[in-house]
């Protein structure tokens, strides 16, 4: 029934001109009004009327006093809102125009605090973007990544010192598959190995996983498939599935890849497929090679022995949570299974425990050295802008200063107050949202360029982080 | 009907009260009961409803004003919208009322009235 946003004070209304709360349409129907019965009263008492009598009279020639009020009210009401919305706008348009004139006389100032808002946005919105992939986002292609956690164990070694590490060996994966709490276990390994012989060879961050790694994060293959159970065995051929970035380099995105074999190592393997763009497993790295465990495993590592010993540290594991199953459901079980497993170690801790970790490394005890630094980087990117928030209100500031004497003329000619803050709202609005049209173009360019030197670990290039 | 007034009619009269220059919601009120001998009777509270619709519609435009006894009072004028509706209103009103008067006034004559002899 009022007029918009009505909970708003009427300074603040006034400044900006949105209809008074109905206030003043109600007022001036009051007051016709009452003129009209003053008029009337009087008339009517002029011609013998005792005052009482003609108050009646008046009030029984105007009608239903309440129901006409009201009806009048509302009329005004609504005539009130448009005509204020009209000058609302006109005022705005008005305001941008001088904005815009009066920023154009001082180009140079201007432009001054466009770039330094620019830099302040900027940095935060390239420091944001690191955050959000460090700390805030799952890795790429990973489907319901809040019930997958990584799997660590804290032990106390033969020296004494308690660990707690995300590597473990084969047998100790063979221990959790089976448990109910886990709907997947799967398990990985980062390996640098070379392609090509002679002179082609090149050195690759490949990955040797399971074949259940892929179904248990969700990712599909972009082109082809993942190898599946039946090539994840001692003895089955080779295959392989190329990194997305790796099928742009060198195979130039030709889908006629698959089925080409490459030598990889002492081996060779078979292309079935290429991993969708930005996929680089559960960590944040690139992987230009994914390899079945077994063969590739067993190239690798010189045999078959590592999927039997306990001794060899080799491997990640991943798991996603089943259903309904807390963490600490999961921990206990998985904990219990480990011990078990490892019972027949008198050397082995026995308090060893299986903890679950956040998939995004930076959360977990996975956490390296830089992704500890990235909150810190992001306070440093909040500084730099309240800096040049600080800068940009003193070149402001020194601007109003000079132009005192512009502005006494203006006032002196009439000029409304509200008119004059009105042109200066809207020129610090002119500049705030250049800065940060500036700022978002800018960090679409250069952002991923920023993020690659702060933190070149990352496979920035594939992922939209803008 | 409603106080004796045809409904609609409301609108001509007022937009005529005003068709001599701008007058407040009491003068138009005045005038009317004036001319019209105290024949029609409208309820101020319909005429004021009236002028402020009207003014809606942009036949009227209003303004705040000083009445003849120095008292704020809301005067209406009639827009160019407003003067071609009263022109409008009227054709159309007399020609309606002279087609009523004709009828009223008839006498039996003409084939119509042979006939019902017959």
């Amino acid at each position: 029934m009022s007029g918009g946003g009505s909970w708003l004070p009427d300074e603040l209304r006034r400044v900006f001109r949105i209809g008074i709360a109905g206030g003043d349409a109600d007022r001036e129907v009051d007051q016709e009004l009452e003129y009209h019965f003053e008029r009337t009263v009087e008339d009517l008492q002029r011609g013998g009327m005792s005052e009482s009598d003609a108050r009646q009279e008046a009030r029984r020639r105007f009608g239903d006093e309440r129901q006409y009020r009201r009806e009048l009210r509302r009329l005004a009401r609504g005539r009130d809102r448009w005509s204020r919305l009209g000058e609302a706008a006109e005022a705005w348009s008005r305001a941008t125009r001088d904005a815009v004139r009066g920023l154009a006389r001082t180009p140079a100032q201007s432009l001054a605090v466009v770039a330094v808002l620019t830099l302040g946005v900027e940095a935060n919105a390239a420091v944001f973007g690191i955050l959000d992939t460090v700390f805030l986002r799952p890795p790429a292609h990973i489907q319901g990544a809040d019930r997958v956690r990584r799997i660590f164990v804290t032990r106390t070694g033969y020296n004494g010192r308690t660990v707690t590490e995300q590597t473990h060996a084969y047998p100790d994966y063979m221990d959790w598959q089976p448990l109910d709490v886990f709907s997947e276990v799967a398990e990985y390994t980062e390996l640098t190995l070379t392609v090509g012989h002679g002179d082609e060879a090149e050195r690759r961050p490949a990955e040797l996983t399971s074949a259940n790694f892929f179904p248990l994060l969700g990712v599909r293959p972009e082109l082809g498939r993942f190898y599946g159970p039946e090539d994840d065995r001692f003895g089955a051929p080779g295959t392989v599935v190329l990194g997305h970035a790796y099928w742009q380099e060198r195979f130039a995105g030709d889908s006629a890849v698959l089925g080409r074999y490459l030598d990889i190592g002492d081996a060779t393997y078979a292309i079935v497929g290429v991993a969708p763009p930005g996929f680089t497993g559960v960590d944040l790295e690139r992987i230009d090679l994914w390899l079945p465990m077994h063969p590739a495993g067993e190239v690798e590592g010189g045999g078959t022995e590592w999927a039997e010993s306990r001794g060899w540290y080799w491997f990640n594991g991943v798991a996603r949570l089943a259903p309904r199953v807390t963490d600490v459901q999961a921990e206990a079980a998985a904990t219990t299974a480990h011990r078990v497993g490892r019972s027949d170690n008198p050397n082995y801790d026995p308090e060893a425990r299986v903890e679950l970790g956040s998939l995004i490394a930076a959360k977990s005890a996975g956490a390296s050295r830089e992704a500890k630094v990235v909150p810190w980087l992001m306070g440093v990117a909040l500084m730099v802008l309240l800096l040049a928030c600080a800068n940009v209100a003193n070149l402001l500031l020194a601007r109003a200063i000079r132009r005192r004497r512009e502005t006494a003329v203006r006032l002196a000619l009439g000029v409304s107050r509200k008119r004059l803050i009105g042109t200066a709202l809207a020129e610090s609005g002119l500049l705030a949202l250049a800065g940060g049209l500036a700022a978002v173009l800018l960090v679409f360019w250069t952002g991923n360029l920023v993020r690659s030197f702060l933190l070149p670990g990352v496979a920035w290039g594939e992922r939209v982080t803008t | 009907m409603k106080n004796g007034l045809l409904q609609g009619t409301l609108d001509v009269l007022v937009l005529k009260a005003l068709a001599w220059g701008p007058r407040h919601g009491y003068a138009v009120a005045g005038w009317i009961r004036e001319t019209t001998d105290e024949e029609l009777s409208v309820e101020d509270g319909a005429l004021y409803t009236a002028l402020h619709r009207m003014e809606k519609r942009k036949w009227l435009e209003s303004d705040w004003g000083l009445s003849e006894n120095n008292r704020r009072a809301k005067y209406y004028r009639l827009t160019d919208t407003g003067r071609a509706q009263l022109r409008q209103q009227s054709r159309d009103w007399t020609t309606y009322a002279e087609a009523v008067f004709k009828v009223l006034r008839a006498r039996e004559s003409g084939p119509a009235a042979a006939e019902a002899k017959a």
